[in-house]
């Protein structure tokens, strides 16, 4: 059986890049697992936090996995509150929402914020602010009845 | 004669609901305990990563890869790792390493090591059994 992480990071990256709000927010700046060195705060970096599980009790394959969405902002440019702004934007967007998206036998049948975190970051005298939550995402395996 | 009302009076709740919340504390505390022994357990099992010369004391380690449970170093991370009362019939299993936030969800430019997520989902996953085991 295929693990549907694929799907689940697009899913997540599509979903949060569609709502205008968030994409005005970031300048469209959303990242997979870290930004890359140049870009420039605020962003929205996206990562699994914990793997992909099956669900055993029913008759059709069904995973789940934690990610973390979270924003990072530059808090000498922006302040820290932005931070929590974008992370309110992001709960709004995806908690409790079945996400269109289906790819490769999958169907996310489910997006549910799970906690939310924050923390401040100090590197070479800046301060990034990271605020968001974790994330459950379910997937259902498509059956084709013949 | 046909009985028209029967009253019983009781008058335990108080005592019997005392002992539920003790009895639920006592719950939520051993598993917040297994919570606990699971991620220290993960953080002392070697992940593959890379390995790195460090000094003050001179020693070399492995760095995990991303995505990979943290692996343990001077022991820091894994003794700030406890579990504290988070109220009545709730235990609260924390990091009081400065570097956990970090670690756990990453950087602006490193990516993640998670260690408390997937604890907690090896908790979720056990709960049903647990809860049947430890309410008998």
């Amino acid at each position: 059986m295929t693990v549907p992480i694929l799907l689940f990071d697009q899913t997540l990256r599509n979903t949060v890049l569609a709502d205008p709000a968030i994409h005005a927010a970031v300048s469209g700046q959303v990242y997979q697992d870290a930004a890359p060195v140049k870009a420039v705060p605020p962003y929205i970096i996206i990562a699994y936090n914990s793997p992909p599980r099956s669900i055993h009790d029913t008759q059709t394959g069904q995973m789940e996995a934690v990610y973390s969405v979270k924003a990072v902002v530059d808090v000498d440019v922006d302040g820290a509150a932005r931070a929590l702004e974008i992370a309110q934007l992001l709960y709004d967007r995806l908690h409790d929402t079945k996400p269109d998206m289906t790819a490769g036998g999958w169907d996310v049948y489910r997006c549910q914020h799970e906690t939310v975190f924050r923390f401040l970051e100090q590197v070479d005298r800046k301060n990034y602010q990271h605020a968001g939550g974790l994330y459950t995402l379910g997937a259902t395996q498509i059956v084709t009845v013949e | 004669m046909a009985i028209k009302h029967v009253t019983i009076n009781f008058d335990r709740f108080a005592e019997v609901k005392q002992l539920a919340a003790q009895q639920l504390d006592d719950i939520t505390r051993k598993i917040a305990q297994e919570g606990r022994n699971r991620v220290v357990l993960s953080i002392q099992s070697p992940s593959p990563g890379t390995t790195q010369l460090r000094y003050k004391p001179r020693r070399v380690v492995v760095a995990a890869a991303p995505g990979q449970t943290p692996n343990t170093d001077l022991g820091l991370l894994v003794n700030s790792i406890q579990v504290e009362d988070a109220g009545p019939m709730a235990h609260a299993v924390t990091v009081g390493a400065e570097y956990g936030a970090p670690l756990e969800f990453g950087t602006a430019h490193m990516e993640p090591r998670p260690f408390m997520a997937p604890m907690a989902a090896s908790i979720s996953a056990d709960m049903d059994t647990w809860l049947g085991e430890l309410l008998l």
